[in-house]
């Protein structure tokens, strides 16, 4: 299908029956669509504002498979510029990280400020007799830089809404993790990159949507976390908790109580959580947010969020079946230092590249993939149809559409249906129409 | 009487490099044979297993580029490690089922005495891991071992791991290094 034409996309995606063709996971020009008009156009999560904190610091990321240099400005302001020389298109920052006062190219030596103005072109007189204007070959760069409570997001286009706009109810969700305590969040230490073969689709649409599958696919990290000698019989994961889902694409599942955080994060962090820092979070965020226990987020695209994990990763759709990881720990600023290192590594013993839980997602993640190479595995459409497709209404403490319970698909339908509207649509305000359209009808569920 | 105390310490030495090296070797056994129970019991009680996060850095960084301190693949102590080990012998672990095939290839082996009778040793590895029907990777890297003396072997008082990747090119480290 290397002519993919938009009707095409609009038949194997149908969110109000809840069908979902396995071609959008293996089809080389639906995906090519997606670089163009996805990570083209939406806000995505570059990376915490903690990785750049001084100017002239670089963060070298990727935006859909384009590589993006995020740098730190003198006025502590961001720009994210395509890690690219616009003479000949070299590799402009090899480095993952660093600091830098100038970005000097290695293969004819053009230079640009951390602004991205060309500054200086070697042998300019000589090579240029008859004059050349700088100002015109400055650094492409993301039109929109932005940073949400210490996350930093950037998008391509100029037209699109702001940040805040662009998050719509997902941001009072997302304060429950950034907001939370006083002193706000800090970085603990760098970056975690792994790859996995699968789509990034399949990697997203887990955080935005599944709290059911831990209880099957983490069966043996349970076991080997709970204490020795434990009765397991009784043990019973939560089912007291929310799925909320967005016209933005963006959605999460909530759980308010259970034993998931006494066991990946141990009993003094989650007693500094649930206990120490309870009164102070009911009074900065309300309750409804402080009895926020664990939490799986999915800001769409590839913005994901693990709440009481304290967890940041983005999926990097570096081609149609691979995807690479990136995460990273954020704690507290104003814990105590032994609860900020110990809830960073005990997060990344749960969701690190070795995590006790990570590693059973991956394989399952590629598993999926796998089973979509052969003609007949990509002919029959994949059942997304969990859940309440009836509009309950609002819900008294949870803004946005949510479900009263945490296992749904939903949200999965939300971020598919955001998918294709953004696939489809030549503009944002299309978009919008479109998304208004379906929850006039009820058709987001 | 001076050539035989030489002759005796570069026996010592020889005896000291074929015993370390026999100990690495009869662990790497017990990793590929998936008998983690024995392998942990190689660590001390007391152990820090930890496995920092490359980073590719400007030239002049280099020294700086072997872990991000605060973040690391493994920082764990026997506990944590114990947890690795119960989770892979489980039998639900989906991910090493069916089994991966693993090849511990250690190599580059050199210790010293350190003062108080523990071992500085170090060694560099290549793991080679098989797992389903075609997915091979190779994972190459150094380890930095305190080896405390044990009867007439040793146990693991610290490894640090040095893998030689900052992108891990693999699902998944379920590997133990």
């Amino acid at each position: 299908m290397s002519d993919m034409r938009f009707g095409d996309v609009r038949s194997l995606c149908d969110m109000n029956e809840g069908v979902l063709s396995p071609l959008v996971f293996t089809d080389e020009a639906i995906y090519q669509l997606e670089l163009d008009r996805i990570f083209g156009r939406a806000w995505v999560l570059l990376c915490p504002a903690g990785q750049i904190p001084a100017p002239g610091d670089f963060f070298n990321t990727y935006v859909g498979a384009d590589r993006v240099i995020v740098v730190r400005q003198k006025d502590g302001s961001v720009k994210a510029l395509l890690n690219q020389c616009r003479h000949r298109g070299n590799e402009l920052i090899r480095q993952d990280s660093g600091n830098v006062k100038a970005i000097t190219c290695t293969y004819h030596g053009w230079s640009w400020d951390t602004a991205g103005s060309l500054r200086s072109v070697p042998y300019e007189d000589i090579v240029f007799p008859e004059g050349f204007d700088k100002s015109a070959w400055g650094c492409v760069q993301m039109a929109q830089v932005d940073t949400y409570k210490g996350l930093v997001f950037g998008t391509w286009d100029p037209s699109a809404p702001t940040l805040i706009d662009y998050l719509g109810d997902a941001a009072w969700y997302l304060d429950t993790p950034l907001d939370r305590f006083e002193g706000g969040m800090e970085l603990m230490g760098g970056v975690n990159k792994w790859i996995v073969k699968a789509n990034w689709k399949i990697i997203a649409e887990q955080f935005v949507n599944d709290m059911l599958h831990p209880e099957m696919t983490h069966i043996s990290a349970l076991i080997a976390s709970v204490p020795p000698g434990a009765d397991m019989s009784n043990m019973q994961l939560p089912v007291t908790g929310r799925q909320f889902t967005s016209p933005q694409g963006h959605g999460m599942g909530l759980w308010t109580d259970g034993p998931i955080l006494d066991l990946t994060l141990g009993e003094r962090v989650k007693h500094y959580l649930v206990d120490d820092s309870y009164a102070a979070a009911v009074a900065r965020v309300g309750k409804a947010r402080a009895d926020v226990q664990a939490a799986h987020m999915t800001l769409f695209p590839t913005g994901v969020v693990l709440f009481g994990f304290n967890h940041i990763r983005v999926i990097h759709p570096v081609s149609v079946d691979e995807s690479e990881i990136w995460t990273w720990q954020l704690s507290p600023a104003a814990a105590p230092p032994e609860v900020k290192q110990l809830w960073a590594k005990n997060s990344q013993r749960a969701f690190g590249a070795g995590g006790l839980f990570e590693t059973e997602d991956s394989a399952v993640w590629s598993g999926i993939q796998r089973t979509m190479k052969g003609a007949i595995g990509r002919r029959h459409p994949f059942a997304v149809q969990m859940g309440d497709r009836v509009n309950r209404g609002p819900d008294p403490d949870y803004p946005g559409r949510v479900t009263q319970r945490a296992y749904s698909e939903v949200a999965a339908r939300g971020f598919y249906h955001r998918w294709l509207e953004m696939l489809t649509s030549e503009n944002w305000r299309e978009m919008d129409r479109a998304a208004q359209a379906r929850y006039a009808e009820g058709g987001h569920q | 009487m001076s050539a035989l105390q030489d002759t005796r310490t570069a026996l010592d030495a020889l005896m000291l490099q074929h015993r370390v090296e026999q100990f690495y070797y009869a662990e790497a056994a017990l990793i590929d044979g998936r008998d983690f129970m024995a392998w942990l019991n190689l660590f001390t009680d007391d152990t820090r297993y930890l496995v920092p996060i490359h980073r590719n850095t400007a030239v002049n960084e280099f020294s700086d580029s072997l872990g991000d301190a605060g973040l690391a693949h493994f920082d764990d102590d026997k506990s944590v490690l114990q947890r690795r080990v119960i989770r892979m012998a489980s039998g639900r672990a989906w991910a090493e089922d069916p089994p991966s095939i693993q090849r511990h290839l250690i190599t580059n082996v050199q210790a010293r005495q350190l003062e108080g009778g523990e071992l500085d040793a170090r060694s560099c590895f290549q793991v080679h891991r098989y797992r389903l029907d075609r997915e091979v990777e190779v994972f190459t890297g150094a380890r930095v071992d305190v080896l405390r003396p044990d009867g007439e072997s040793f146990r693991i008082a610290s490894r640090t791991v040095y893998l030689d990747h900052a992108t891990v090119l693999a699902n998944n480290l379920n590997v133990f290094f």
